[in-house]
């Protein structure tokens, strides 16, 4: 159980790090998506499973959605066609 | 305290020390990035290294989640984990979405007025629509 | 007197220039250089060696990651005084927990002693924290409300594009199986926000998933099919009303409370759905105020209109 423990917090650790040094912003937003997730497991370890399921519909469905729209329509996305 | 000690203790206080880095590694983030939007994320990462602190201090080994399903289990402390952190961070995780929109909300008005992310161009735009 | 080096470095910091760039010899270099790009900035006095802009880039990069690792282990050296993670004795095992645990549920009824706490002791707390969201969606609206001066042409011509790709019937695929997956994301938000004094859940997880199948709905089937049942008359009766409806339900149970009067709502049987006083009716609308504050922020985000 320890083990799984360590390998989460390390994994929010490398996240929060990773997300600092992409060169596009589209990655960012994915990386921000994968610490949710395992933010929600830890929750799960630590037996709290109404956090586990408000941060698994709030800060990995909504969250994500509101940065990919925002990232739209600045036009930083790759596959538009105007890319500044 | 001695140096194994302190490590000892950091290695059974692990979502502590892992949250105070997640609060340092946001902090440089949101102070030494000069996109906006990475800015906005690295206030994310903080408000998840504050959650995760106040969560991992209410927990007890061994004890239950704090919904009392099963009736033979009496509803005394000493069977269930503290609730308290866990309403206290509810209410931030919703907190925290409404910042991130508000953040993005301002960051999108900037984008199309000054057409730049870069906080250095940004304010250098705005200064010369002052003059 | 002047002021030291760091202290002009620290406010040209604060006024949002990099903190690392050269310092310039007088006032009229210093205005001339701030006209300029970050890149284009060579002239003043070399901060320890003449540097170009991807040395100062890279040094301020050594500099924040200096910064952050001596941070991080100061606070380290902090945790390690803390009390020991998952311990008895710890603070938050206090009389407070104790009173929550043992008689949340003959007090207020719900066995998800988490519902006790955010919606009934501390219901006033949430109450704010539902404002919040409130003062959030407006601000959010105020902002990227589409009008004259924040539309620009190629705004509207992409808007159009995308409208004419929902007309043409493209995205076949994500209709059928949104057909399919719609009413069981609506049930699990439906059975989340009803049993939030039950099971984990409650309010805020519910009101985001009603609020994701929405979502889902805009993009699967178009914006006018989801407007003919969701348009800002409904948005602004369902949020408003919700939100009023929480404050007297509120005020009325911290009355009854603090006069010692008898309660109107039963507190029922533990475990039953129709249990535990305001606990139901508060959850549903602050399911209702979550599910449309989240709404509200995608389509104000996407389209700029409701």
């Amino acid at each position: 159980m320890t083990a799984i423990e360590m390998l989460l917090l390390a994994g929010l650790i490398v996240c929060a790090i990773a997300a600092n040094f992409t060169r596009k912003l589209l990655p960012t937003i994915i990386i921000y998506a994968a610490f949710g997730t395992m933010l929600s497991v830890i929750w799960l370890l630590l037996r709290a499973p109404d956090l586990a399921i408000t941060e698994a519909a709030v800060g990995v469905g909504i969250d994500t959605i509101l940065f990919l729209l925002a990232l739209r329509s600045m036009h930083h996305m790759d596959g538009t066609e105007d890319e500044e | 305290m001695h140096l194994v000690d302190i490590l000892q203790h950091l290695m059974e206080n692990r979502f502590d020390a892992a949250s105070v880095i997640l609060f340092v590694v946001g902090l440089a983030g949101m102070v030494f990035n000069r996109n906006l939007f990475k800015k906005v994320v690295s206030m994310g990462f903080m408000d998840s290294a504050i959650f995760l602190f106040l969560t991992s201090a209410g927990y007890v080994e061994g004890r239950m989640a704090p919904i009392i399903a099963d009736p033979s289990v009496p509803a005394k402390m000493e069977n269930y984990i503290s609730p308290l952190p866990a309403g206290l961070v509810l209410t931030g995780i919703v907190v925290s979405v409404s910042f991130t929109a508000f953040g993005l909300a301002l960051t999108q008005r900037l984008y199309k007025k000054y057409h730049s992310l870069n906080i250095d161009e940004i304010m250098m735009r705005a200064r010369r629509s002052e003059d | 007197m002047k002021a030291p080096q760091w202290y002009r470095r620290l406010e040209r910091w604060v006024e949002g220039d990099s903190p690392v760039l050269p310092e310039p010899a007088s006032h009229e270099e210093y205005y001339q250089e701030k006209e300029k790009l970050p890149e284009e900035r060579t002239i003043g006095k070399p901060l320890l060696f003449e540097a170009g802009i991807s040395t100062v880039r890279r040094m301020s990069l050594v500099f924040a990651i200096f910064s952050a690792v001596v941070f991080s282990i100061l606070m380290l050296i902090t945790v390690a005084y803390l009390p020991r993670f998952g311990d008895v004795e710890a603070p938050p095992e206090n009389e407070t927990s104790r009173r929550y645990i043992e008689k949340g549920v003959q007090e207020v009824g719900a066995t998800n002693l988490v519902a006790n706490i955010i919606l009934v002791y501390r219901g006033f707390d949430t109450y704010g924290e539902s404002c919040v969201l409130f003062l959030g969606a407006t601000a959010v609206i105020m902002l990227l409300e589409a009008d004259r001066k924040n539309t620009s042409k190629k705004d509207e011509e992409e808007l159009e594009r995308m409208d004419r790709i929902d007309q043409q019937g493209r995205n076949q695929i994500l209709g059928h199986i949104t057909t399919v997956l719609m009413p069981v994301v609506m049930l699990y938000g439906l059975y989340i926000l009803c049993n939030g004094h039950l099971s984990p859940g409650g309010g805020f997880a519910g009101g985001s998933i009603l609020g994701g199948a929405l979502i889902l709905c805009e993009n699967a089937f178009g914006v006018q099919r989801v407007r003919s049942f969701f348009n800002h008359h409904v948005y602004h009766i369902i949020k408003v009303g919700a939100l009023i409806f929480y404050a007297v339900l509120i005020c009325y149970t911290i009355y009854v409370g603090s006069n010692g009067l008898e309660n109107i709502f039963p507190l029922g049987k533990p475990g039953s759905i129709l249990s535990a006083g305001i606990i139901l009716p508060i959850n549903v609308a602050v399911g209702l105020e979550v599910a449309c504050t989240m709404y509200a922020f995608y389509t104000y985000f996407g389209r700029g209109e409701l």
